[in-house]
């Protein structure tokens, strides 16, 4: 994408933040991470007025999303200035129980996900995104030819882990 | 034909399938198709799975919070850039000084050929040497510097006159350069790699291998991403003003 005018902000974020952070809870296993690498590559899109098609912003947030987590320790240290910046009140309206029952529920899938590699783990959460294959063999580095091979692998293990845990699949 | 792998069954199933033989061995393997079944029913409880335990995030907020952020950091950029730009300057001499030192270091190699020199006390080398570290490009000009491509490739233009062009060229080899005529100043260290160019034309060669590249000209950040492939394999950018 190259730079030009901007895109609208509001737009833009509600069509991709949740399902960018979705994505990134599923690669890293950390909530406030993935909220943190999601805000940071919005951060990006929108700090270097970047703009295309909306299908086209959406790869290239997953994208970069997929960069950022690789290279944790650059977001890391961006995560440490946002907490000192801005306190952190979310979740404020849920009762425990309902926190307790979410956590619980992401611990479950976060094991699973554990099971795959890191390459596996994008496939698997960038498909159930609703990416092609194509973008989301340019997005990992993945030949097109081999995503299928790949998301078949990687859906087995996670099945085969929510399994082992009691969850029918 | 054997029946389907799961390969198979899964891209059937997502209809990215371009093997016309597996419908057809689909349409006559009552098997497979209950094999397809079971991949529907596994990708539908796998997406429900992923989507409807992770939780809602606190979309207002992180709205918020970037938005906040967005306007911090425009509101500072020109006073941040250029402390940025110092520090970097700093970091790119210190690097530049130690890595030359080092025997082996390809450094030298990268700031000039024959005539190895050391960088300057900016860390930026006079001229624009052609050098010889690796096999060199058909494409590269004569006088250009080479830039070693890893996992990111940041790449700085610095002084050029708001209008003029900057040029990137994608390339199939392995290497990235820099050429910006006379007078232009280099500097290369790590990831990235520093071009001042008040005077010539400024032209970059970037592997389209290159797997992260992003490109900032006077302290505007025009390109970021992967090869641009609708291109063409040449991408112009007119140089913003400060």
């Amino acid at each position: 994408m190259q730079r030009a005018s901007t895109l609208d902000f509001d737009a833009t974020f509600d069509a991709n933040y949740d399902a960018l952070v979705r994505y990134c809870r599923g690669l890293t296993g950390d909530p406030d991470f993935a909220e943190d690498v999601a805000q940071e590559s919005l951060c990006r899109l929108f700090g270097n007025e970047l703009r295309g098609s909306p299908i086209g912003v959406r790869a290239w947030l997953f994208k970069t999303a997929t960069h950022l987590v690789r290279d944790r320790h650059r977001v890391e240290s961006n995560r440490k200035r946002l907490l000192e910046q801005h306190h952190d009140v979310s979740a404020e309206g849920d009762s425990p129980e309902r926190r307790l029952e979410r956590a619980e529920a992401r611990a479950v899938v976060r094991a699973a996900l554990a099971h795959l590699t890191p390459r596996d783990r994008e496939v698997l959460m960038m498909r159930y995104s609703g990416f092609s294959y194509r973008e989301i063999a340019d997005a990992v580095g993945l030949a097109s030819s081999s995503v299928g091979t790949t998301l078949a692998r990687a859906e087995r293990r996670f099945a085969d882990a929510m399994q082992g845990a009691g969850e029918a699949v | 034909m054997t029946h389907l792998d799961d390969a198979a069954l899964v891209t059937i199933r997502d209809g990215e399938s371009t093997d016309p033989r597996l419908e057809e061995h689909l349409r006559g393997c009552a098997a497979c198709r209950a094999r397809l079944a079971e991949a529907r029913k596994r990708g539908e409880a796998i997406e429900s799975m992923l989507s409807g335990r992770a939780g809602t995030p606190d979309a207002a907020l992180a709205k918020a919070r970037v938005r906040r952020r967005l306007d911090t950091e425009r509101a500072a950029a020109p006073r941040l850039f250029s402390r940025a730009f110092r520090r970097a300057a700093a970091i790119l001499a210190m690097s530049a000084g130690a890595a030359y030192a080092v025997p082996g270091s390809p450094v030298p190699g990268w700031l000039g050929r024959g005539e190895s020199r050391p960088a300057s006390a900016s860390g930026l080398s006079e001229a624009a040497p052609a050098v010889g570290v690796e096999a060199t490009p058909e494409a590269m000009p004569q006088e250009a510097v080479l830039v070693p491509v890893g996992p990111r490739l940041e790449l700085f233009v610095e002084e050029v006159a708001p209008g003029r062009e900057v040029e990137v060229l994608w390339l199939e080899g392995s290497t990235a350069w820099i050429s910006a005529g006379p007078g232009a100043r280099y500097s290369v260290a790590g990831a990235g790699a520093t071009v001042r160019a008040p005077n010539g034309p400024v032209r970059l060669g970037i592997p389209r291998t290159a797997a992260w590249v992003s490109l900032r000209i006077n302290g505007r950040m025009v390109f970021e991403g992967t090869s641009d492939e609708s291109s063409g394999g040449r991408t112009v950018f007119p140089a913003p003003g400060r």
